[in-house]
């Protein structure tokens, strides 16, 4: 028979380790997609953003009164984590980018054969508009957002979380993640905004 | 055309699956009449779409989640290391077979060739290592052998006598068991 949360929860807290995986093996996958969303495909940040909120979580997890669910409260510690880890890493390079000699396209400086479009698809210039280039557009638009607001437009467009929970998950009040959501929507409204059109 | 400026809250809410029921009633009634945030709501919906088929789940391979798992299990648990004594015998009996194989092979190997051929004396039982005591017990088992014997050959002369005594008047004449015990004994037993 499956276990709850809140049994699990209470066994890894009694230091059960059959416990702690069970839980760890269970919101493994969710924690990594929403860290490697706000990582930009860094799967090696990724994957240690999501072992350090887990490792968080874990070791705090004995003042975790069960006041919430086992899953919001181990989100809201999945955000934190990955909010701090692109804060620190954000740093870091503002520090280091001073003595980088500037790119030419800091934000993709990928292979220029990328651009032209893929011949295959030049039968059906659609396609062309909406597969690596539009792909391009959406990635750079999303990574133009701040992050809290990127945090809480991914919840709900691609975790497809409510507006309660994404409150829940960010520990901050509905209209905070209404404001952010809908700045963000606007904005890639408007980054995004010859695509969309027609 | 464009939207509504004064309705941007609710046609978000509305894209997002947000709208309260009794906003939704009234919203859809506007929509009908307002083309411009008609227009605007498909291009949203379309938008919303397309970026959430842009970004497919990512997900761990099944060896880095176990890695993964493991990782974090070592670090919350960490395994306290034993004294290499303890580490010996930590693996079960198992791990001791090997060890115990070798031991008793080396064993018979030294008991055949090395002990036995060293020291041939020491083989077997040396008198010398019989301890007095053993040695008294082992002359009182003679002396006992020896009366018993004696014994039975007592027994045996009765017997003899009384045969003999019976056969007086018979002549009978002496069997070589006769003749072995007169020159055995230097004497006739009758």
């Amino acid at each position: 028979m499956r276990s709850t949360d809140e049994e699990l929860v209470r066994r890894a807290q009694a230091d059960d380790t059959r416990a702690t995986e069970e839980l760890i093996r269970r919101y493994q996958q969710k924690a990594y997609a929403i860290v490697a969303r706000m990582c930009d495909d860094d799967e090696q940040e990724a994957q240690d953003l999501t072992q350090e909120a887990f490792l968080r979580a874990f070791r705090n997890l004995k003042g975790f009164r069960g006041k919430s669910s086992f899953y919001t409260w181990f989100y809201r510690v999945v955000v934190n984590t990955c909010l701090d880890g692109r804060r620190k890493k954000k740093r870091w390079r503002r520090l280091f980018s001073r003595h980088e000699p500037r790119r030419p396209d800091a934000d993709d400086p990928g292979n220029p054969l990328d651009a032209t479009p893929d011949p295959s698809a030049l039968s059906d210039p659609l396609n062309v508009l909406s597969g690596k280039q539009l792909s391009r557009e959406i990635r750079s638009a999303m990574n133009g957002l701040p992050d809290k607001q990127r945090m809480a437009f991914q919840l709900k467009v691609l975790h497809g979380m409510s507006i309660r929970e994404i409150a829940a998950v960010m520990n901050a009040a509905e209209g905070t993640v209404k404001s952010h959501l809908f700045r963000a929507t606007r904005h890639m409204r408007a980054a995004l905004d010859e695509w969309v059109e027609g | 055309m464009t939207a509504c400026s004064d309705r941007e809250t609710t046609l978000y809410l509305d894209i997002y699956g947000e709208l309260p029921p009794r906003q939704a009633t009234e919203w859809h009634r506007h929509l009908d009449t307002c083309r411009g945030c008609r227009e605007e709501r498909q291009r949203l919906t379309r938008l919303v779409g397309k970026v959430e088929s842009e970004f497919s789940a990512p997900a761990l391979t099944d060896d880095s989640a176990r890695d993964m798992r493991s990782a974090i299990i070592d670090r919350l648990h960490p395994r306290i290391r034993l004294p290499w004594r303890r580490q010996l015998f930590s693996g079960g009996p198992r791990r001791l077979v090997p060890a115990l194989a070798t031991a008793a092979i080396l064993v018979a190997v030294l008991g055949w060739f090395g002990i036995t051929r060293m020291n041939p004396a020491t083989s077997g039982p040396s008198l010398s290592r019989i301890t007095t005591e053993e040695q008294m017990i082992l002359e009182n088992y003679e002396l006992i052998e020896n009366l018993e014997l004696l014994e039975e050959m007592e027994a045996l002369e009765k017997l003899v006598e009384l045969v003999d005594t019976e056969d007086l008047g018979n002549r009978i004449i002496p069997t070589p068991y006769h003749e072995a015990r007169r020159g055995a004994y230097g004497h006739t037993l009758v």
